[in-house]
């Protein structure tokens, strides 16, 4: 069920008007304080609209009416031209009527019928900044915004709403305020005016500001329906001309309702969804922009962070690599010297190793139970022996005992017999030793 | 395009990016400094060794000298010198050598650029066991780098069977600079 809704924020009320399609319009009104500064008149307004929308149970779009003083009208005539062609001329004519660039401004316009001077264009402007309070207001009450109404047509609707037909003006009077719009002949708009009304005027001071009003909108003389004028009012007016009074229309609520009315044609030009949504793109872009700035910025700063430390490590191997050419000369001489030292002293340390030889087999030798015959031993080769003992078990104590010597690596036996000489006891034996080459140590 | 659509596009667009930046841009970078930073590590460890073989150098040189002291040749040549030290060694031991001969000389492992040259000597004797002791042990306190190669001690025979002496073959090696070195 759809929930449209209109809301009037005059200078002394907020007025809130919910559409429900089955049960019709429900509208309630609250009292704002027109002395107020503009933010505390901003908070007063948010409050008063977060309880009627509450008490009202406003869900839907929320149709704002603009205030009579950000909408500017002018009425121009412009040469025949196809229908085509008409939006174009329409932006190009309120570019120049309003004197403002046509992107600042949202622009309504209708077309007349013919006449001798040309076409007759009403053109409707409000300028994009008008509607930002309007849209944060309603935002701010967690409203869904809907349409900006203009007052004059709002009126007319509300009139024709009522039975009135043209050509009239239809005169609506509040508190502070008073809107005007003329009716042609099938009861369409063609123009509209608002305006301002000081506190406590009398009645001789309010009918003068109306006509002056009605001379403003080139519609005296035409019949007058008042909407909202009390008994002591109707006959001051009645000096303006012919003047009704259309008592059926609830006068407070009646701009509220047409804004509220689902059968009221609301202009796409003033769109506050729309501006919502621009206003979404836009600050999404910008987001994106900002957040792809941020990623790029710190992808420049790391990559030339990376870039400095790359060439900082490359300045330290080149110098590291230069000290090494100039190190070089005295390290090749210092590695030639060690070398040559070190062979020297290897050599050096084979010194006596024959003495080491002599006494590891005087100790290994039983004591007169074996005697050598014959030693041959070659540095770093092997220590080759033959002898004689007393008996098998002398030779195998002295393999035993040899092998036992850190020295020797391994001994082999290679031949035990009894002596050739039958006059000789014992036992002939000859053996290898392998000799460990680095020495005892 | 729906919002989902661009949002579907947008988590892509931006995975298909990463990917690409990580491994035409992220990886090679890492993979260059890393190979840079082993290069570093390599010189600086290697520049630490070579500042130490510097600073050794003066004591190297010192060392050297000493070696090169014992080493370098008399006048008259090391050949001359052994062959008149090793019999008065011998003498001293209490034994007269049959022969002291000089063999030849090479370089040490054979190597021709290696600067040191090995002279070899041949010496035959007949000696008690203790005279080669005392012989020997002489051999190890001459200042001269000579030591004993090969030691045969053979047994008595024909008319010296039965006698105390041994029969002994020493093949002695000493060390010298090369002075023909490379040539």
């Amino acid at each position: 069920m759809s929930r449209a809704c209109g809301l009037e924020i005059a200078p002394h009320a907020l007025r809130l008007v919910v559409w429900n399609n089955g049960d019709g319009p429900k509208g309630g009104s609250l009292p704002l304080d027109p002395g107020l500064a503009p933010e505390a008149r901003r908070q007063e307004a948010l409050a008063a609209l977060r309880q009627l929308a509450g008490e009202l149970g406003a869900k839907g779009p929320v149709h704002v009416l603009l205030d009579r003083g950000v909408v500017l009208e002018r009425h121009v005539h412009v040469p025949p031209a196809p229908a085509a062609e008409l939006p174009a001329l329409a932006r190009f004519q309120a570019q120049r009527a309003f004197s403002l660039p046509a992107e600042q401004l949202a622009v309504v316009w209708t077309v007349g019928v013919e006449e001798p001077e040309g076409l007759p264009l009403r053109l409707t402007a409000v300028r994009h900044v008008d509607l930002e309070p309007l849209l944060e207001l309603v935002k701010s009450a967690g409203l869904k915004p809907g349409r900006g109404v203009l007052p004059g047509e709002a009126l007319a609707h509300a009139a024709r709403g009522a039975g009135a037909g043209g050509p009239a003006v239809v005169l609506r009077l509040d508190r502070l305020g008073a809107d005007l719009a003329a009716l042609d002949a099938q009861g369409h708009l063609s123009a509209a005016r608002g305006v301002r009304l000081k506190p406590e005027l009398s009645a001789t001071a309010l009918v003068g500001t109306i006509r002056r009003a009605l001379g403003a909108l080139s519609a005296s003389g035409e019949r007058l329906l008042v909407l909202g004028a009390d008994a002591a009012t109707l006959p001051a007016l009645q000096g303006l001309g012919e003047t009704e009074g259309l008592t059926q229309v609830d006068a407070e609520l009646a701009l509220a309702t047409s804004a509220a009315d689902p059968r009221f044609h609301h202009r796409p030009e003033l769109d506050l969804r729309g501006k919502v949504e621009q206003r979404a793109a836009r600050e999404q872009k910008m987001r994106a922009g900002g957040i792809v700035a941020i990623v790029g910025l710190a992808l420049l700063l790391v990559g030339v962070l990376v870039q400095r430390q790359f060439a900082a490590r490359d300045g330290e191997i080149a110098a590291l690599r230069e000290e090494r050419e100039s190190l070089a000369p005295a390290v090749e001489r210092a590695k030639t010297l060690a070398a040559e030292i070190r062979v020297a002293k290897a050599w050096s340390e084979r010194r006596g190793r024959e003495l080491e030889v002599l006494l590891l087999l005087a100790e290994a030798l039983p004591k007169d139970t074996a005697y050598l015959t014959r030693v041959r031993w070659q540095d770093e080769g092997e220590l080759l022996l033959t002898g004689m003992a007393k008996d098998w078990a002398t030779v195998a104590a002295f393999v035993d005992q040899l092998e036992r010597h850190p020295r020797v690596l391994g001994v082999t036996l290679e031949g035990i017999r009894p002596p050739r000489e039958k006059e000789l006891q014992g036992v002939t034996f000859s053996a290898r030793a392998t000799l460990n080459p680095g020495g005892s140590s | 395009m729906s919002p989902r659509e661009r949002q579907l596009g947008l988590i892509t667009g931006a995975v298909v990016a990463l990917a690409l930046v990580g491994n035409y841009v992220a990886a090679p970078v890492w993979q260059a400094w890393r190979e840079q930073g082993e290069t570093l590590r390599d010189l600086e460890a290697t520049l630490e060794g070579e500042r130490g073989m510097r600073e050794r150098l003066r004591a190297l040189a010192k060392e050297r000298e000493v070696w090169a002291a014992q080493l370098t040749p008399p006048p008259g040549g090391l050949v001359q010198e052994l062959v008149s030290v090793l019999p008065e060694e011998s003498k001293a031991a209490g034994f007269s050598p049959e022969s002291v001969d000089f063999v030849g000389s090479s370089p040490l492992g054979n190597d021709p650029d290696s600067p040191y040259l090995e002279l070899r000597f041949q010496i035959d004797a007949k000696v008690t066991l203790a005279q080669l002791q005392t012989f020997l042990q002489r051999l190890t306190r001459i200042e001269r780098q000579l030591r004993v190669d090969r030691l045969a001690v053979i047994p008595p025979t024909g008319k010296d069977a039965g006698k105390p002496a041994l029969e002994v073959q020493l093949s002695l090696v000493a060390l010298t600079t090369n002075e023909r070195r490379g040539s």
